[in-house]
């Protein structure tokens, strides 16, 4: 799912410079490696710069498909540790990840170690799900698990640092959990509905007490001609939870609030979070920030 | 529109250049394990991205109408083209005289279960031809063409998608159908008698079902589904079991289905049922539905609890009950099919319908959940007298 306000000319050239501060805090071989870029910026804050840290994807990807070189994968060969988010989120590294664990690499498989919780519904409905970063709550426990992991597994590593990096990060987190706790308290319990097609919102949802209304974005062709079974999947569960707002990933917002407003009579905003990557640059250019940004914009759709 | 590129390539170059010290300079762009996608700039899109290959067999012509923007682009014309098959991104470019040319279309769709990822790109030709026949393939999974002497050639899919034919390896003695799974080939056996599975090393074994002539095979959620003289073999490619949803008693050779048609993955197809009409089959629940509809030129099942749509000689698109066989709704469509024009097509994606009319030149999309209303008349700048539907 795509992440809002995607910047692309600079991606690779930010991603280069990333690596490049990454490097030059040690050795190539022997640091830690990262999947995903949220969590790479969660492991690079405890890391600081006592140990290198890679992370394989690039900002504004895609955990699912993103796919690294032969020299990025040697790498990972040759990690003390590899931070992964699994539960089957970097499909595409999967195989390479797999390679270095039974090569002997230190595997820290993020979220099926944060007390998973399985999908509701849809043809997933009893997997666990992924996407457990939405609940700052589980990111603080997976602080603890990297740095533990970190002094465990790094040869040569300042534990004591590492700690003080852990300890000052785990206070931004939680931090941010008590800032989104009052932010999403504030809503009323009646206006907690997030009429969504993003995925990604389960963990967010069960730990603030929110519900998750799936709903069909009308698109593409369908908007170019639509009737009203094409809408009636939104409409139906805008009427239901009586919002305003609907967290959409579309690639044409105004046009599905124009068509809901002139063919089923539903004035409705189309607002979209960020979901499985951070950006290179701007608000989600952190996980801190992106959860800030992410809690703004449900809370300003939905309160009054 | 919010579109992010997959540079990953680029990225992992960059990186090695800062990582990777003096011997940086020796990196090699072959060595990077991005695919052809990361390379051409693909986008994921937050929407699915379809798109119509259309041709003229007359002359070879080809274009590809995107129907997010309805911009169509022309395609080297193609010597000798008689058919298109895909696999819901490329388009294979049949010629039976010669070889089959492949189009990536630039639209394709990820599947991850809960969600979907969509990717849009440049359309673009791969470089090298295939062997002539007849192409069956599928996201992650080779492509495999199958020609009339009975030679089955497997293709390596990420090859295909960095613009390269790489052959795995070519089976012998197979006919009717060859479909991948991973690293196994299910195919019928040559003297028509039997399924079997062929693994890349050469190693063949017989799947237990009843199933002679095979001559079509589609996927779905619940399987493979191989059209055979007794019914259809529903087969599980997890461990190559199958059973057979035989047809129902007493119909006649002359009423076999011919075709299996559907929206991509859903578990109810429909196919041609002689000069009587069209069977509507459910492999959920292993049942054949007979359709009365005298005439019928082409058919598509939209899925469950969706329409069977059938398109007939005079031009009249109806849709039927898929589980009754009722009729629901029917419109006058195609002012005149052409007996001399290759059969027309019914495309179906998760939205729409497309048929294509050679005569007047354009495609209809069709709503197909709203009494098969007439979205939009699609105009086209080749004479679409062969279709498929890309992007899914």
């Amino acid at each position: 799912m795509v992440s809002r306000r995607a910047t692309v000319a600079v991606t690779a050239m930010l991603t280069g410079l990333a690596l490049l501060t990454g490097c030059a805090a040690s050795a190539e071989d022997g640091g830690v490696v990262v999947t995903t870029n949220i969590l790479g910026d969660v492991v690079q804050e405890i890391a600081g710069d006592e140990v290198a840290v890679t992370v394989l994807m690039a900002p504004n990807a895609d955990p699912h498909s993103f796919e690294i070189s032969a020299r990025q994968a040697a790498t990972v060969e040759r990690a003390s540790l590899v931070v992964s988010n699994g539960l089957g989120l970097e499909e595409g590294i999967q195989t390479i990840v797999d390679a270095a664990e039974d090569s002997g690499v230190a595997v820290l498989p993020v979220a099926e170690r944060t007390d998973p919780l399985a999908y509701g519904e849809g043809d997933a409905a009893g997997e666990r799900d992924p996407h457990f970063w939405t609940d700052p709550a589980r990111v603080r426990a997976a602080v603890d698990l990297v740095r533990d992991d970190i002094i465990e597994h790094v040869d040569g590593v300042d534990a004591d640092a590492i700690t003080a990096n852990a300890a000052a990060y785990a206070a931004e987190v939680d931090e941010l959990d008590d800032w989104m706790s009052a932010e999403l308290d504030s809503v009323p319990q009646q206006d907690r509905a997030l009429v969504t097609n993003h995925h990604v919102l389960g963990y967010l949802a069960d730990r603030f007490d929110y519900e998750v209304v799936g709903a069909v974005i009308p698109s593409g062709t369908t908007l170019a001609s639509p009737s009203a079974s094409d809408l009636d999947s939104l409409a139906t569960a805008v009427r239901e939870a009586g919002v305003r707002t609907v967290f959409a990933d579309s690639s044409q917002p105004d046009r599905v609030a124009r068509v809901m407003a002139e063919q089923a009579g539903l004035e409705v905003r189309v607002e979209d979070l960020y979901s499985e990557s951070l950006t290179a640059e701007g608000e989600a250019s952190t996980y801190v920030s992106m959860m800030r940004a992410n809690t703004r914009t449900i809370v300003d759709g939905l309160r009054d | 529109m919010r579109t992010r590129t997959l540079s990953l390539v680029v990225a992992g170059t960059l990186a090695l250049a800062a990582c990777a010290g003096p011997d940086s300079s020796t990196a090699d762009p072959a060595d990077d394990g991005g695919s052809y996608s990361d390379v051409e700039g693909a986008q994921e899109e937050s929407e699915a991205q379809y798109r119509l290959v259309l041709a003229d067999s007359s002359d070879g012509s080809v274009a590809v109408l995107d129907l997010l923007t309805e911009e169509t682009e022309r395609i080297d014309a193609v010597d000798g083209l008689q058919a298109i098959g895909t696999d819901g991104r490329f388009a294979y470019l049949e010629s039976p005289s010669g070889t089959d040319r492949v189009l990536d279309s630039g639209v394709w769709t990820w599947d991850h279960g809960d969600h979907h990822h969509y990717y849009r790109a440049s359309t673009r030709l791969v470089d090298a031809d295939v062997p002539a026949g007849a192409a069956a393939g599928a996201f992650n999974q080779p492509t495999v063409v199958l020609d009339d002497s009975g030679t089955a050639t497997v293709l390596d899919r990420s090859a295909l998608e960095e613009g390269e034919v790489e052959e795995l390896v070519t089976l012998q003695d197979v006919a009717g159908v060859a479909l991948a799974v991973g690293d196994e080939v299910l195919a019928g056996s040559r003297d028509g008698d039997r399924l079997e599975v062929h693994t890349l090393d050469g190693d063949v074994r017989e799947v237990d079902v009843e199933c002679s002539d095979p001559d079509v095979a589609a996927r779905t959620r619940a399987g493979v589904v191989v059209g055979c003289a007794e019914g259809a073999a529903l087969v599980d490619p997890d461990d190559w079991t199958a059973e057979l949803i035989a047809y129902p008693e007493g119909t006649a050779p002359a009423e076999r289905a011919v075709g299996l048609e559907h929206r991509p993955g859903s578990t109810v197809l429909a196919a041609l049922r002689g000069d009587a009409g069209a069977w509507s089959l459910d492999v959920r629940s292993g049942t054949w539905t007979p359709i009365d509809a005298p005439g019928v030129v082409a058919v598509s099942a939209a899925g469950e609890d969706l329409p069977v749509l059938v398109l007939d000689a005079d031009g009249h698109l109806t849709s039927y009950d898929a589980a009754t066989g009722d009729q629901v709704a029917v419109t006058e469509l195609v002012a005149r099919v052409d007996p001399d024009q290759p059969t027309p097509v019914i495309a179906i994606d998760s939205a729409r319908a497309y048929v294509n009319d050679a005569t007047a030149g354009v495609v209809h999309e069709i709503d197909y959940d709203d009494d098969l209303r007439v979205a939009r008349t699609l105009e086209v700048d080749v004479t679409p007298s062969l279709m498929v539907e890309t992007g899914w």
